[in-house]
Protein backbone atom coordinates (compact mmCIF):
# COMPACT_ATOMS: atom_id res chain seq x y z
CA UNK A 1 0.00 0.00 0.00
CA UNK A 2 3.02 2.34 0.87
CA UNK A 3 4.58 1.69 -2.53
CA UNK A 4 1.27 2.37 -4.50
CA UNK A 5 1.76 4.77 -7.53
CA UNK A 6 -0.44 7.87 -6.20
CA UNK A 7 -3.46 8.71 -8.79
CA UNK A 8 -2.69 10.78 -12.01
CA UNK A 9 -3.98 14.03 -12.68
CA UNK A 10 -5.81 12.33 -15.96
CA UNK A 11 -7.79 9.21 -13.99
CA UNK A 12 -8.89 12.21 -11.50
CA UNK A 13 -10.59 13.39 -14.07
CA UNK A 14 -12.30 10.38 -15.91
CA UNK A 15 -13.54 9.33 -12.06
CA UNK A 16 -14.94 12.48 -11.64
CA UNK A 17 -16.59 12.15 -14.80
CA UNK A 18 -17.48 8.46 -15.34
CA UNK A 19 -17.60 7.43 -11.27
CA UNK A 20 -18.59 10.24 -9.48
CA UNK A 21 -20.06 12.23 -12.09
CA UNK A 22 -18.88 15.52 -10.68
CA UNK A 23 -17.21 18.02 -12.91
CA UNK A 24 -14.16 19.27 -12.15
CA UNK A 25 -11.61 21.24 -14.21
CA UNK A 26 -7.99 20.25 -15.78
CA UNK A 27 -5.99 22.35 -13.28
CA UNK A 28 -8.16 20.84 -10.41
CA UNK A 29 -7.62 17.31 -11.11
CA UNK A 30 -3.69 18.83 -11.13
CA UNK A 31 -3.86 19.88 -7.77
CA UNK A 32 -5.75 17.09 -6.41
CA UNK A 33 -3.30 14.62 -7.72
CA UNK A 34 -1.07 16.43 -5.80
CA UNK A 35 -3.03 16.73 -2.61
CA UNK A 36 -3.91 12.70 -2.95
CA UNK A 37 -0.26 11.75 -3.06
CA UNK A 38 0.15 14.01 0.18
CA UNK A 39 -2.41 12.55 1.64
CA UNK A 40 -1.18 8.78 0.45
CA UNK A 41 2.14 10.08 2.35
CA UNK A 42 0.42 11.02 5.51
CA UNK A 43 -1.43 7.66 5.93
CA UNK A 44 1.52 5.59 5.11
CA UNK A 45 1.60 4.55 8.83
CA UNK A 46 -2.21 4.03 9.38
CA UNK A 47 -2.55 2.00 6.33
CA UNK A 48 1.21 0.03 6.97
CA UNK A 49 -0.23 -0.79 11.15
CA UNK A 50 -1.76 -3.99 11.70
CA UNK A 51 -4.74 -4.25 13.13
CA UNK A 52 -5.10 -7.97 13.91
CA UNK A 53 -9.27 -8.59 13.84
CA UNK A 54 -9.93 -5.22 15.02
CA UNK A 55 -13.52 -3.90 14.67
CA UNK A 56 -13.80 -0.56 13.52
CA UNK A 57 -15.26 2.21 15.80
CA UNK A 58 -18.79 2.69 14.76
CA UNK A 59 -19.97 6.17 14.42
CA UNK A 60 -22.50 5.94 17.31
CA UNK A 61 -20.50 4.38 20.18
CA UNK A 62 -19.96 7.02 22.88
CA UNK A 63 -19.08 5.07 26.03
CA UNK A 64 -16.38 5.98 28.25
CA UNK B 1 -19.44 51.83 36.94
CA UNK B 2 -16.51 49.76 35.38
CA UNK B 3 -17.91 46.76 33.11
CA UNK B 4 -17.55 43.21 34.18
CA UNK B 5 -14.99 41.24 31.96
CA UNK B 6 -15.63 37.33 33.36
CA UNK B 7 -19.06 35.34 32.86
CA UNK B 8 -19.15 35.08 36.64
CA UNK B 9 -18.78 38.95 37.21
CA UNK B 10 -21.47 39.36 34.81
CA UNK B 11 -23.79 36.86 36.55
CA UNK B 12 -22.96 38.19 39.93
CA UNK B 13 -23.46 41.95 38.83
CA UNK B 14 -26.77 41.28 36.61
CA UNK B 15 -28.22 38.50 39.42
CA UNK B 16 -28.16 41.08 42.12
CA UNK B 17 -28.75 43.87 40.33
CA UNK B 18 -26.17 46.23 40.37
CA UNK B 19 -26.09 46.05 36.18
CA UNK B 20 -28.85 45.42 34.21
CA UNK B 21 -28.84 42.57 31.17
CA UNK B 22 -29.79 45.42 28.68
CA UNK B 23 -26.48 47.42 29.95
CA UNK B 24 -24.16 44.79 29.67
CA UNK B 25 -25.42 43.98 26.23
CA UNK B 26 -25.23 47.56 24.80
CA UNK B 27 -21.61 47.43 26.22
CA UNK B 28 -20.54 44.53 24.36
CA UNK B 29 -22.80 45.71 21.24
CA UNK B 30 -20.49 49.03 21.52
CA UNK B 31 -17.76 47.45 21.34
CA UNK B 32 -18.60 45.26 18.76
CA UNK B 33 -18.96 47.48 16.65
CA UNK B 34 -15.94 49.88 17.33
CA UNK B 35 -13.76 47.18 16.42
CA UNK B 36 -15.59 45.88 13.43
CA UNK B 37 -13.55 47.89 11.01
CA UNK B 38 -10.60 46.54 12.34
CA UNK B 39 -11.13 43.18 13.56
CA UNK B 40 -13.90 40.44 11.39
CA UNK B 41 -15.01 38.47 13.97
CA UNK B 42 -18.26 38.44 13.52
CA UNK B 43 -20.31 37.59 10.21
CA UNK B 44 -23.37 38.82 12.00
CA UNK B 45 -24.42 40.80 14.73
CA UNK B 46 -27.95 40.69 15.96
CA UNK B 47 -28.61 43.78 17.71
CA UNK B 48 -32.54 43.44 17.81
CA UNK B 49 -32.38 39.84 18.90
CA UNK B 50 -29.54 40.77 21.84
CA UNK B 51 -31.96 43.44 23.15
CA UNK B 52 -34.76 41.54 23.04
CA UNK B 53 -33.25 38.61 24.63
CA UNK B 54 -31.80 40.80 27.41
CA UNK B 55 -34.96 42.39 27.95
CA UNK B 56 -36.54 39.33 29.17
CA UNK B 57 -33.56 38.05 31.33
CA UNK B 58 -33.67 41.35 33.46
CA UNK B 59 -37.68 40.22 33.44
CA UNK B 60 -36.89 36.74 34.66
CA UNK B 61 -34.78 38.35 37.06
CA UNK B 62 -37.58 40.44 38.44
CA UNK B 63 -39.64 37.49 39.07
CA UNK B 64 -37.05 35.87 41.11
CA UNK B 65 -35.66 33.70 38.95
CA UNK B 66 -31.93 32.78 38.92
CA UNK B 67 -30.24 32.24 35.95
CA UNK B 68 -26.40 30.87 36.24
CA UNK B 69 -25.86 33.05 32.76
CA UNK B 70 -27.57 36.05 33.37
CA UNK B 71 -26.91 38.78 31.24
CA UNK B 72 -23.68 36.92 29.67
CA UNK B 73 -23.52 38.07 25.91
CA UNK B 74 -22.35 35.21 24.05
CA UNK B 75 -20.95 34.96 20.40
CA UNK B 76 -21.72 32.25 18.45
CA UNK B 77 -19.79 30.22 15.28
CA UNK B 78 -21.49 30.38 12.18
CA UNK B 79 -22.20 27.28 12.06
CA UNK B 80 -24.44 26.99 14.78
CA UNK B 81 -27.90 27.60 14.09
CA UNK B 82 -29.32 30.81 15.83
CA UNK B 83 -33.41 30.71 14.87
CA UNK B 84 -34.01 33.53 12.62
CA UNK B 85 -30.45 34.30 11.94
CA UNK B 86 -28.39 33.29 8.73
CA UNK B 87 -25.76 30.42 9.61
CA UNK B 88 -23.31 31.11 6.69
CA UNK B 89 -20.71 28.17 7.50
CA UNK B 90 -18.38 31.47 6.69
CA UNK B 91 -19.33 30.72 2.81
CA UNK B 92 -21.50 32.14 -0.12
CA UNK B 93 -22.77 28.05 -0.33
CA UNK B 94 -24.51 29.21 2.52
CA UNK B 95 -25.71 32.93 2.29
CA UNK B 96 -28.97 32.89 2.04
CA UNK B 97 -29.15 30.11 4.41
CA UNK B 98 -31.54 31.26 7.84
CA UNK B 99 -32.10 28.66 10.47
CA UNK B 100 -35.22 27.89 11.37
CA UNK B 101 -34.74 27.04 14.82
CA UNK B 102 -32.02 27.16 17.45
CA UNK B 103 -28.79 24.86 17.84
CA UNK B 104 -30.18 22.35 20.92
CA UNK B 105 -26.57 24.11 22.34
CA UNK B 106 -28.22 27.97 21.74
CA UNK B 107 -31.42 27.27 23.25
CA UNK B 108 -29.72 25.65 26.73
CA UNK B 109 -27.48 28.97 26.51
CA UNK B 110 -30.80 31.14 26.20
CA UNK B 111 -32.29 29.21 28.81
CA UNK B 112 -29.77 29.41 31.23
CA UNK B 113 -29.93 33.22 31.21
CA UNK B 114 -27.76 34.11 27.95
CA UNK B 115 -27.92 36.79 25.38
CA UNK B 116 -26.75 35.91 21.72
CA UNK B 117 -24.48 38.89 20.56
CA UNK B 118 -23.95 37.59 17.00
CA UNK B 119 -22.42 34.56 14.95
CA UNK B 120 -18.91 34.67 14.27
CA UNK B 121 -16.16 34.95 11.35
CA UNK B 122 -15.12 30.99 10.36
CA UNK B 123 -12.60 29.34 8.28
CA UNK B 124 -14.71 28.10 5.49
CA UNK B 125 -17.60 25.26 6.20
CA UNK B 126 -14.33 24.61 9.52
CA UNK B 127 -12.38 22.97 7.37
CA UNK B 128 -8.92 25.32 7.70
CA UNK B 129 -6.70 26.44 10.73
CA UNK B 130 -5.86 29.56 9.55
CA UNK B 131 -9.41 31.64 10.13
CA UNK B 132 -8.29 32.94 6.44
CA UNK B 133 -12.49 34.07 4.93
CA UNK B 134 -12.16 36.00 1.54
CA UNK B 135 -15.94 36.66 2.11
CA UNK B 136 -15.54 38.14 5.49
CA UNK B 137 -12.30 38.72 6.22
CA UNK B 138 -9.32 37.08 7.28
CA UNK B 139 -8.64 37.10 11.16
CA UNK B 140 -5.75 38.56 12.20
CA UNK B 141 -4.00 37.85 15.56
CA UNK B 142 -5.13 40.41 18.60
CA UNK B 143 -1.56 39.76 19.77
CA UNK B 144 0.28 40.30 16.16
CA UNK B 145 -2.11 41.32 13.06
CA UNK B 146 0.43 39.84 10.84
CA UNK B 147 -0.23 36.75 12.23
CA UNK B 148 -3.28 34.68 11.98
CA UNK B 149 -5.42 34.37 15.13
CA UNK B 150 -5.92 30.24 14.16
CA UNK B 151 -9.09 28.71 13.59
CA UNK B 152 -11.39 27.35 12.66
CA UNK B 153 -13.21 28.87 15.16
CA UNK B 154 -11.35 32.38 14.55
CA UNK B 155 -14.10 34.91 15.16
CA UNK B 156 -15.11 33.20 18.50
CA UNK B 157 -11.53 33.55 19.47
CA UNK B 158 -11.28 37.14 18.28
CA UNK B 159 -14.87 37.94 19.76
CA UNK B 160 -13.66 36.77 23.45
CA UNK B 161 -9.64 38.56 23.24
CA UNK B 162 -10.73 41.76 22.38
CA UNK B 163 -12.93 41.78 24.92
CA UNK B 164 -16.39 42.17 23.25
CA UNK B 165 -18.01 39.27 25.00
CA UNK B 166 -16.50 37.06 27.55
CA UNK B 167 -17.77 33.89 25.95
CA UNK B 168 -17.73 32.20 22.49
CA UNK B 169 -18.94 28.85 21.35
CA UNK B 170 -16.43 27.04 18.41
CA UNK B 171 -16.67 23.52 17.29
CA UNK B 172 -13.09 21.40 16.98
CA UNK B 173 -12.63 18.78 14.78
CA UNK B 174 -9.47 19.34 14.16
CA UNK B 175 -7.85 21.74 17.14
CA UNK B 176 -10.76 24.42 16.38
CA UNK B 177 -11.31 25.88 19.21
CA UNK B 178 -7.77 24.88 21.20
CA UNK B 179 -5.32 26.03 18.64
CA UNK B 180 -7.30 29.72 18.08
CA UNK B 181 -7.40 29.74 22.13
CA UNK B 182 -3.59 29.48 22.32
CA UNK B 183 -2.84 31.57 19.44
CA UNK B 184 -5.02 34.09 21.58
CA UNK B 185 -4.54 33.57 24.87
CA UNK B 186 -7.67 32.06 25.81
CA UNK B 187 -9.11 28.63 27.27
CA UNK B 188 -10.58 26.91 24.57
CA UNK B 189 -12.49 23.11 25.88
CA UNK B 190 -13.14 20.43 23.54
CA UNK B 191 -15.35 18.53 25.81
CA UNK B 192 -15.84 14.58 25.39
CA UNK B 193 -17.40 13.43 22.41
CA UNK B 194 -20.90 12.56 23.00
CA UNK B 195 -20.67 15.07 26.10
CA UNK B 196 -22.31 18.17 24.45
CA UNK B 197 -25.17 18.00 21.39
CA UNK B 198 -24.11 18.71 18.30
CA UNK B 199 -27.99 19.18 17.00
CA UNK B 200 -28.35 22.20 14.88
CA UNK B 201 -24.83 22.62 14.50
CA UNK B 202 -23.43 22.54 10.43
CA UNK B 203 -21.06 19.68 10.19
CA UNK B 204 -17.58 19.26 9.33
CA UNK B 205 -16.80 15.47 10.15
CA UNK B 206 -19.82 14.12 12.27
CA UNK B 207 -17.36 11.43 14.16
CA UNK B 208 -14.77 13.78 15.19
CA UNK B 209 -16.94 17.13 15.78
CA UNK B 210 -17.17 18.91 19.55
CA UNK B 211 -18.74 22.09 20.26
CA UNK B 212 -17.23 23.65 23.48
CA UNK B 213 -16.59 27.34 24.52
CA UNK B 214 -13.43 29.66 24.09
CA UNK B 215 -13.42 31.81 27.37
CA UNK B 216 -10.56 33.79 29.53
CA UNK B 217 -10.73 31.50 32.51
CA UNK B 218 -11.55 27.95 33.29
CA UNK B 219 -14.06 29.04 35.67
CA UNK B 220 -16.20 30.43 33.06
CA UNK B 221 -16.02 27.54 30.83
CA UNK B 222 -16.72 25.23 33.89
CA UNK B 223 -19.91 27.56 34.00
CA UNK B 224 -21.26 27.35 30.97
CA UNK B 225 -20.24 23.75 29.92
CA UNK B 226 -23.06 23.04 32.93
CA UNK B 227 -24.91 25.03 30.74
CA UNK B 228 -24.38 23.23 27.53
CA UNK B 229 -23.73 20.04 28.33
CA UNK B 230 -26.00 16.49 28.22
CA UNK B 231 -28.18 13.86 26.69
CA UNK B 232 -29.95 15.09 23.86
CA UNK B 233 -32.32 12.86 21.60
CA UNK B 234 -31.95 14.50 18.64
CA UNK B 235 -28.37 14.17 18.73
CA UNK B 236 -27.86 10.44 19.49
CA UNK B 237 -24.17 10.43 20.30
CA UNK B 238 -24.61 12.50 23.30
CA UNK B 239 -24.62 10.03 26.70
CA UNK B 240 -27.00 9.52 29.51
CA UNK B 241 -23.90 10.52 32.05
CA UNK B 242 -24.84 12.98 34.64
CA UNK B 243 -23.57 16.63 33.76
CA UNK B 244 -21.49 17.82 37.14
CA UNK B 245 -21.03 20.58 39.24
CA UNK B 246 -18.12 21.46 37.18
CA UNK B 247 -17.69 25.10 38.75
CA UNK B 248 -18.38 23.57 42.28
CA UNK B 249 -15.39 21.44 42.37
CA UNK B 250 -13.64 24.32 41.17
CA UNK B 251 -11.87 24.52 44.28
CA UNK B 252 -10.78 21.38 45.31
CA UNK B 253 -6.82 21.02 45.62
CA UNK B 254 -4.74 19.07 43.33
CA UNK B 255 -3.07 16.87 46.04
CA UNK B 256 -2.77 13.51 44.81
CA UNK B 257 -3.41 14.09 41.14
CA UNK B 258 -1.14 12.17 38.51
CA UNK B 259 -0.08 14.21 35.51
CA UNK B 260 1.35 12.82 32.63
CA UNK B 261 3.80 13.96 29.75
CA UNK B 262 4.09 12.57 26.93
CA UNK B 263 8.18 11.53 26.10
CA UNK B 264 8.16 11.78 23.15
CA UNK B 265 6.20 13.52 19.87
CA UNK B 266 5.28 16.71 21.78
CA UNK B 267 7.75 18.51 23.71
CA UNK B 268 10.64 17.51 21.93
CA UNK B 269 9.04 17.96 18.71
CA UNK B 270 7.76 21.84 19.44
CA UNK B 271 9.79 24.57 19.15
CA UNK B 272 12.77 25.38 22.49
CA UNK B 273 10.49 28.29 23.39
CA UNK B 274 7.45 26.75 23.89
CA UNK B 275 8.41 23.80 25.21
CA UNK B 276 9.91 25.38 28.11
CA UNK B 277 7.42 27.61 28.77
CA UNK B 278 5.16 24.42 29.40
CA UNK B 279 7.66 22.62 30.89
CA UNK B 280 7.42 25.57 33.62
CA UNK B 281 3.77 25.78 33.20
CA UNK B 282 4.11 21.66 34.98
CA UNK B 283 6.10 22.99 37.40
CA UNK B 284 4.03 25.05 38.81
CA UNK B 285 1.54 22.40 38.65
CA UNK B 286 3.90 20.05 40.72
CA UNK B 287 4.52 23.20 43.01
CA UNK B 288 0.82 23.19 43.65
CA UNK B 289 0.71 19.25 44.78
CA UNK B 290 0.53 17.51 41.58
CA UNK B 291 2.94 14.72 40.55
CA UNK B 292 4.03 14.46 37.04
CA UNK B 293 4.79 11.11 35.74
CA UNK B 294 6.67 10.41 31.82
CA UNK B 295 3.58 8.39 30.00
CA UNK B 296 4.11 7.25 26.24
CA UNK B 297 1.31 7.85 23.51
CA UNK B 298 1.54 5.04 21.07
CA UNK B 299 0.45 5.29 17.51
CA UNK B 300 1.14 9.32 17.08
CA UNK B 301 1.94 8.78 13.67
CA UNK B 302 -0.98 6.28 12.61
CA UNK B 303 -3.48 9.15 14.40
CA UNK B 304 -2.66 11.78 11.56
CA UNK B 305 -3.81 9.04 8.72
CA UNK B 306 -6.74 8.17 11.03
CA UNK B 307 -7.62 11.81 11.50
CA UNK B 308 -7.05 13.29 7.54
CA UNK B 309 -9.06 9.77 6.04
CA UNK B 310 -11.81 10.39 8.70
CA UNK B 311 -12.25 14.31 7.95
CA UNK B 312 -12.07 13.99 4.22
CA UNK B 313 -14.13 10.93 4.08
CA UNK B 314 -16.81 12.51 6.10
CA UNK B 315 -16.69 16.25 5.01
CA UNK B 316 -16.93 14.98 1.29
CA UNK B 317 -20.21 13.12 2.38
CA UNK B 318 -21.85 15.97 3.90
CA UNK B 319 -20.71 18.39 1.26
CA UNK B 320 -21.77 16.00 -1.73
CA UNK B 321 -24.76 17.30 -3.30
CA UNK B 322 -23.70 20.62 -2.36
CA UNK B 323 -20.71 20.56 -4.00
CA UNK B 324 -23.30 19.58 -7.51
CA UNK B 325 -25.36 22.08 -6.61
CA UNK B 326 -23.20 25.10 -5.65
CA UNK B 327 -19.63 23.94 -6.60
CA UNK B 328 -18.76 27.15 -7.73
CA UNK B 329 -19.41 29.46 -5.07
CA UNK B 330 -17.11 27.46 -2.34
CA UNK B 331 -13.97 29.27 -1.78
CA UNK B 332 -11.51 27.08 -4.29
CA UNK B 333 -9.23 25.66 -1.97
CA UNK B 334 -12.12 24.32 0.27
CA UNK B 335 -13.78 22.82 -2.87
CA UNK B 336 -10.48 21.02 -3.79
CA UNK B 337 -10.81 19.90 0.21
CA UNK B 338 -13.74 18.54 -0.25
CA UNK B 339 -13.51 16.75 -3.77
CA UNK B 340 -10.39 14.99 -2.64
CA UNK B 341 -12.26 12.82 -0.17
CA UNK B 342 -14.85 12.02 -3.21
CA UNK B 343 -11.55 9.55 -4.51
CA UNK B 344 -10.97 7.86 -0.96
CA UNK B 345 -11.57 3.95 -1.61
CA UNK B 346 -14.18 3.28 1.27
CA UNK B 347 -11.66 0.42 2.49
CA UNK B 348 -9.24 3.18 3.45
CA UNK B 349 -11.81 4.52 5.42
CA UNK B 350 -13.10 1.74 7.47
CA UNK B 351 -9.11 0.71 8.03
CA UNK B 352 -9.26 4.31 9.48
CA UNK B 353 -11.70 3.12 12.09
CA UNK B 354 -9.84 -0.08 12.82
CA UNK B 355 -6.76 2.00 13.31
CA UNK B 356 -9.42 4.28 15.78
CA UNK B 357 -10.01 1.16 17.51
CA UNK B 358 -6.74 -0.24 18.17
CA UNK B 359 -5.22 3.75 19.05
CA UNK B 360 -8.87 4.59 21.77
CA UNK B 361 -7.79 1.04 23.23
CA UNK B 362 -3.79 1.98 23.70
CA UNK B 363 -4.21 5.33 24.64
CA UNK B 364 -7.30 4.12 27.72
CA UNK B 365 -4.34 1.83 28.78
CA UNK B 366 -2.43 5.06 29.51
CA UNK B 367 -5.02 6.78 31.29
CA UNK B 368 -5.45 4.04 33.97
CA UNK B 369 -2.19 5.17 34.87
CA UNK B 370 -2.30 9.06 35.03
CA UNK B 371 -5.16 11.97 35.43
CA UNK B 372 -4.19 14.10 32.78
CA UNK B 373 -1.70 14.50 30.29
CA UNK B 374 -0.46 17.50 29.54
CA UNK B 375 1.18 18.76 26.36
CA UNK B 376 1.49 22.15 24.46
CA UNK B 377 -1.35 23.02 22.03
CA UNK B 378 0.50 23.60 19.56
CA UNK B 379 4.50 23.49 18.62
CA UNK B 380 4.65 26.73 17.79
CA UNK B 381 3.17 30.15 19.25
CA UNK B 382 2.70 32.10 16.00
CA UNK B 383 2.17 32.10 12.33
CA UNK B 384 1.96 34.54 9.77
CA UNK B 385 -0.68 34.38 7.00
CA UNK B 386 0.68 32.93 3.80
CA UNK B 387 3.03 30.70 6.14
CA UNK B 388 3.74 27.49 4.24
CA UNK B 389 6.20 25.44 6.39
CA UNK B 390 7.70 25.74 10.03
CA UNK B 391 10.97 24.83 11.11
CA UNK B 392 10.58 22.83 14.60
CA UNK B 393 13.98 20.39 15.95
CA UNK B 394 13.00 17.77 13.80
CA UNK B 395 12.92 19.63 10.25
CA UNK B 396 10.65 21.60 7.85
CA UNK B 397 7.19 20.33 8.73
CA UNK B 398 3.68 21.49 6.91
CA UNK B 399 1.27 24.04 8.55
CA UNK B 400 -1.21 21.67 9.38
CA UNK B 401 1.28 19.53 11.63
CA UNK B 402 2.55 22.69 13.21
CA UNK B 403 -0.78 23.74 14.12
CA UNK B 404 -2.92 20.78 14.49
CA UNK B 405 -0.55 18.00 15.31
CA UNK B 406 -0.88 18.03 18.87
CA UNK B 407 -4.71 18.74 19.12
CA UNK B 408 -6.17 16.36 16.24
CA UNK B 409 -5.17 12.95 18.25
CA UNK B 410 -7.84 13.73 20.70
CA UNK B 411 -10.67 14.51 18.00
CA UNK B 412 -9.73 11.25 16.67
CA UNK B 413 -9.85 9.67 20.22
CA UNK B 414 -13.00 11.87 21.79
CA UNK B 415 -10.68 12.75 24.88
CA UNK B 416 -11.35 16.02 26.48
CA UNK B 417 -8.48 17.82 25.86
CA UNK B 418 -8.78 21.94 26.95
CA UNK B 419 -6.15 24.77 25.95
CA UNK B 420 -4.84 27.16 28.62
CA UNK B 421 -2.91 30.10 28.27
CA UNK B 422 0.34 29.43 30.19
CA UNK B 423 2.79 32.06 28.78
CA UNK B 424 4.12 34.62 26.40
CA UNK B 425 7.63 34.47 23.96
CA UNK B 426 9.92 36.71 24.31
CA UNK B 427 8.32 38.39 21.19
CA UNK B 428 5.03 38.64 22.77
CA UNK B 429 2.93 35.94 21.05
CA UNK B 430 0.32 33.81 23.74
CA UNK B 431 1.35 30.29 24.30
CA UNK B 432 -1.11 27.75 25.55
CA UNK B 433 -0.51 24.22 27.17
CA UNK B 434 -2.89 21.46 26.74
CA UNK B 435 -4.39 19.16 29.61
CA UNK B 436 -6.04 16.20 28.22
CA UNK B 437 -8.09 14.02 30.22
CA UNK B 438 -10.47 10.98 30.72
CA UNK B 439 -13.71 10.05 28.74
CA UNK B 440 -16.37 12.77 30.94
CA UNK B 441 -13.72 13.65 33.08
CA UNK B 442 -13.69 18.09 31.95
CA UNK B 443 -14.11 17.94 35.95
CA UNK B 444 -10.31 17.16 36.17
CA UNK B 445 -8.73 18.95 33.60
CA UNK B 446 -11.34 22.46 34.67
CA UNK B 447 -9.89 21.80 38.05
CA UNK B 448 -6.20 21.67 37.10
CA UNK B 449 -6.67 24.82 34.93
CA UNK B 450 -8.42 27.10 37.46
CA UNK B 451 -5.83 26.20 40.26
CA UNK B 452 -3.13 27.15 37.49
CA UNK B 453 -4.77 30.49 36.76
CA UNK B 454 -5.10 31.20 40.40
CA UNK B 455 -1.06 30.39 41.11
CA UNK B 456 -0.76 32.88 37.51
CA UNK B 457 -2.05 35.68 35.70
CA UNK B 458 -1.25 34.74 32.06
CA UNK B 459 -4.79 34.95 31.50
CA UNK B 460 -5.31 38.55 32.35
CA UNK B 461 -3.12 40.20 29.98
CA UNK B 462 -5.19 41.74 27.24
CA UNK B 463 -3.62 42.51 23.69
CA UNK B 464 -3.92 46.34 22.90
CA UNK B 465 -7.02 46.87 20.76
Amino acid sequence: MANQTVISPETILRMAQEVLGTPITEKESQLLATLLSNLRIETIAMHSLDVADAEPVTLYEARP
Amino acid sequence: MEMPKTCREIVAAVQSGRLSAREVVEHALARAERLEQEWPAFTTVTPELARRQAHRVDQWLAAGRRLPLAGVPVAVKDLIDVQGVRTSCGSLVFQDHFARANATVVRKLVSAGAVILGKTNMHEFAFGFTGENANYGDCPNPWNRDCFAGGSSSGSALAVALGICPVALGSDTGGSIRFPAAFCNLVGLKPTYGRVSRSGVFPLAWSMDHVGPLTRTAADAAIVLRAIAGRDRSDRTTVRQLVPDYEGGLEEPLAGLTIGLPRSGFFETSTPEVARIVQVAADVLTACGAKTVDVELPYLSEVLGVHRTTIFSEAATVHRELLDQRGELYDRNIRLLLLAGLFLPAVDYVKAQQVRQVIRKAWADVFRSVDCVLTPAAPIATAQFGQKTVTLPQGEVSMLRACLGWTLPFDVTGHPAISVPCGFTPAGHPVGMQLVGRPFDEGTLLRVAHRYQLQTDWHCREPLC
